[in-house]
């Protein structure tokens, strides 16, 4: 059961369901430490090196909304996303919005 | 609550009492009420006098003198031993002491196994490691001496380093479960972290603060807006709870938070920030915005 939990939640959105929530970040050379983190601030899950620069994080939890302070952590890196809870997916992706809103950067192409 | 409600501060008033009226009777009454002034409350005198006197706690005589032929002792109870037991079960403890508190045949109320720390990182320093033990009384005594230390270390690119430094003071991470020295070399400012110490030795270099310098350097700070969303409030102050800040309300929803921090921590206060997400808007100093801003706008150029 601990490894299905990421902070005290036993009881998602979906009831007694587990949501797979999945990440992949990029680092530079100089960056490995990225990886390092991913492994041991994991609570649960299991990260996998993709390359050399790439990293992904994979977990099935039970609340996978309890997961989303550590990604935005990774913020500027985050490559690939995914929750197979969509609420909370779309609950990541209006907060980014939000913060390139808050910092006027909305309106810049990229 | 284990050992306070027990022999909270009218308990250990009284004993004092009582303690002088065993050593040197009779007690006065100004006995009674400077021990009272100055181990309780300033209200205290009255209900504590009147039992005494009125004979309610049958403990001092009229004439000032105690039934009592022994001083008071407190002994501890076996849940307080049991409490007691646990704590020295734990690994850190052993960084102080050999001889961590025993109570032969009393079980502990509980051990390490059965708690779980489940937001602590993996890698925290090895308690165990005969070496690191070895390094942090070194330490120890040099804090407690206010003596300069020669420290061979790794830095965080795994090369060897030594340094002579004169200790401040050492610091806990609850979160990563880790040590570290926060020392000055005389011209500047260092911090080690204790895991990476290969040794740690008295150091024959004289090593003093210039004058007019502060033993450690002026905390930064960070002024950001609060929105008061998913309760980013109490979990803000949760978070950050064990640094300094001042927070001012603007209206029922938000707030301006003023945090201070270490330079050192800079990055990991970033990240923290960021973790967030958008209940919080860092609005200076503005190097500390334009951080955050560069992190958004890498992260928008990934096109999630």
């Amino acid at each position: 059961m601990q490894s299905h939990i990421w902070g005290v939640s036993t009881w998602g959105r979906n009831r007694n369901t587990l949501e797979t929530v999945s990440f992949t970040v990029c680092y530079s050379d100089r960056e490995g430490f990225i990886h390092e983190r991913l492994e041991r601030e994991k609570r649960c899950g299991r990260v996998e090196k993709l390359g050399p620069n790439r990293s992904r994080f994979t977990a099935e939890l039970y609340d996978s909304s309890e997961i989303i302070p550590w990604i935005r952590s990774f913020i500027c890196r985050i490559v690939e996303i995914s929750f197979t809870n969509r609420e909370v997916e779309e609950r990541f992706r209006n907060d980014l919005e939000e913060m390139y809103r808050l910092y006027q950067l909305d309106g810049e192409v990229t | 609550m284990v050992f306070s409600e027990l022999y909270g501060a009218y308990y250990n008033v009284l004993a004092e009492i009582l303690r002088l009226a065993v050593a040197s009777p009779p007690l006065e009454t100004k006995d009674i009420h400077r021990i009272v002034e100055e181990r309780a409350f300033s209200e205290s005198i009255l209900e504590l006098e009147s039992a005494l006197k009125s004979g309610r706690w049958p403990l001092i005589r009229a004439d000032g003198t105690t039934a009592l032929k022994q001083p008071p002792t407190m002994p501890l109870t076996l849940l307080q031993k049991r409490w007691l037991k646990s704590l020295s079960l734990d690994p850190r403890l052993k960084l102080f002491t050999d001889e961590p508190l025993d109570f032969p045949g009393v079980d502990p109320l509980f051990t390490p196994e059965d708690v779980g720390c489940y937001d602590r990182y993996l890698d925290g320093d090895p308690y165990e490691d005969e070496d690191y033990i070895r390094n942090f009384r070194q330490i120890l005594d040099a804090l407690h001496r206010r003596r300069p230390l020669h420290i061979h270390s790794l830095d965080a690119a795994g090369r060897e380093k030594q340094a002579d430094v004169l200790p401040s003071h050492l610091e806990y991470s609850e979160k990563d479960d880790k040590f570290r020295l926060q020392c000055h070399r005389g011209h500047g400012y260092t911090t080690i972290n204790l895991a990476r110490i290969i040794h740690a030795g008295p150091s024959e270099k004289d090593i003093r603060l210039p004058a007019g310098k502060k033993e450690l350097p002026l905390p930064r700070q960070v002024d950001f807006e609060l929105h008061d969303h998913r309760d980013a409030l109490e979990r803000v102050l949760l978070h950050f709870a064990h640094l300094e800040k001042e927070v001012r309300k603007l209206d029922t929803k938000h707030y301006v938070v003023r945090m201070s921090y270490d330079q050192k921590d800079e990055t990991e206060i970033l990240i923290r920030i960021l973790s967030f997400g958008p209940m919080l808007k860092v609005i200076s100093p503005p190097h500390f915005v334009r951080l955050i801003r560069e992190r958004i706008e890498q992260q928008k150029e990934q096109s999630l």
